[in-house]
């Protein structure tokens, strides 16, 4: 394809497929390669791809899945990967709209705030975007490893619950 | 066991897998209840994601010029194709000034002059019967030197000490700069540094009895 219909493309669509990368990978760089591969395969192709919007998503959706099923077993479990398992909530937005996946992630996180103590939500975070072990938490927040542990509990009871409601 | 059992058992293998057998932590995923606890915890942590990218937008513009610098062949290796063609333009119109030098200075002597490309300056054979307007009123004839991917440094030295210049380096790059080019001594110490100053990433400058690479 040509240079300014790619830029065009990387333009447009760029902002949708790094986050959903992001979603996946929970790895900034490795979300980056990913987007990288995707539009760099069209780089040596000639032919535009139908429908464009859905043949990028999808592409990055399943170079994604790849990365993750090469994952072993314990980075499954340190991060929390979900994208191989049954009802792994990125695998359904296969047929959500963009303005559904962002309700869908509004509703998340107004009920998260709503149930959840700010310190509650800050442990998470720390934990599971920033990738901090549990005694560095504690020691940051100048709370025990115990209370780490209790706030990591209640937010995946919550979350749990909340799982409960919609279905 | 009880869930809450089950979430300490999580939260200890998520941050210690390695004290676990694979086996073991396979089984556990295996679990429908550890499963949904898995799921929910990647649902929120998707949801902040979400949020975070959204309330920070990424610069598409900077991400652009770093894919095209790595995917795109004629966009950013372009200009820099650009600026090596430059280069070898730059040493052909300087060569052909010195190689026209050369010819005339051949003409006149009906002698033949010799160049061997080596990093070593070789001095092209003096004529023995040069013309009086030509020779210089030292006893050290003028020649035409060839320098084979010569360091900056080592030409700018040669060019001093025949001259009776003092060299001055304040651009690290001159040290360790290659290139092609040839010198004819019968020109003036600002002539040469003119013909050096057509190269890219050279600048000279002549400033009373010191050579200057900025």
């Amino acid at each position: 394809m040509k240079t300014n219909e790619i830029e065009i493309l990387f333009r447009q669509h760029y902002n949708q497929m790094i986050q959903l990368a992001r979603m996946m990978l929970y790895d900034d760089e490795e979300s980056r390669d990913v987007v990288s591969e995707v539009f760099a395969a069209l780089v040596k192709t000639d032919i535009m791809p139908r429908n464009v919007e859905n043949y990028l998503m999808t592409s990055v959706r399943n170079r994604c899945r790849n990365l993750l099923e090469h994952k072993d077993v314990r980075a499954k479990f340190e991060q929390v990967y979900v994208a191989e398992m049954k009802q792994g909530s990125v695998d359904d937005e296969d047929n959500l709209s963009p303005m559904a996946v962002e309700r869908k992630y509004e509703q998340v996180i107004a009920y998260a705030k709503k149930q959840l103590t700010e310190q509650t939500l800050m442990v998470f975070q720390m934990r599971h975007l920033q990738g901090m072990k549990y005694q560095e938490i504690a020691e940051q927040l100048g709370i025990s490893k115990v209370m780490v542990y209790k706030h990591l509990t209640k937010a995946m009871t919550i979350i749990k619950e909340y799982q409960d409601k919609i279905i | 066991m009880e869930r809450n059992e089950k979430i300490q058992m999580l939260l200890d293998m998520q941050e210690h897998p390695e004290n676990y057998l694979e086996q073991e932590l396979k089984t556990m995923l295996e679990d429908p209840e550890v499963c949904e606890l898995m799921e929910g915890t990647a649902l929120l942590k998707q949801a902040m994601i979400w949020e975070n990218t959204r309330k920070n937008a990424v610069n598409v513009d900077t991400e652009w010029q770093r894919f095209a610098g790595q995917h795109i062949i004629d966009s950013k290796p372009r200009s820099r194709w650009l600026k090596i063609a430059a280069v070898f333009l730059g040493v052909l119109f300087v060569s052909g000034i010195t190689f026209a030098a050369i010819h005339i200075v051949r003409m006149v002597n009906s002698q033949k002059s010799q160049t061997v490309q080596t990093e070593q300056p070789v001095p092209i054979k003096p004529s023995t019967t040069m013309p009086v307007d030509t020779v210089k009123t030292d006893t050290i004839a003028p020649k035409i030197i060839r320098y084979d991917e010569a360091t900056l440094q080592k030409i700018l030295t040669d060019l001093g000490e025949y001259y009776r210049l003092r060299v001055e380096l304040r651009n690290e790059d001159a040290k360790t700069l290659r290139l092609f080019f040839q010198w004819n001594q019968r020109q003036e110490a600002s002539k040469v540094l003119e013909q050096l100053n057509t190269f890219e990433r050279i600048h000279l400058v002549l400033n009373d009895s010191t050579i200057i690479a900025e």
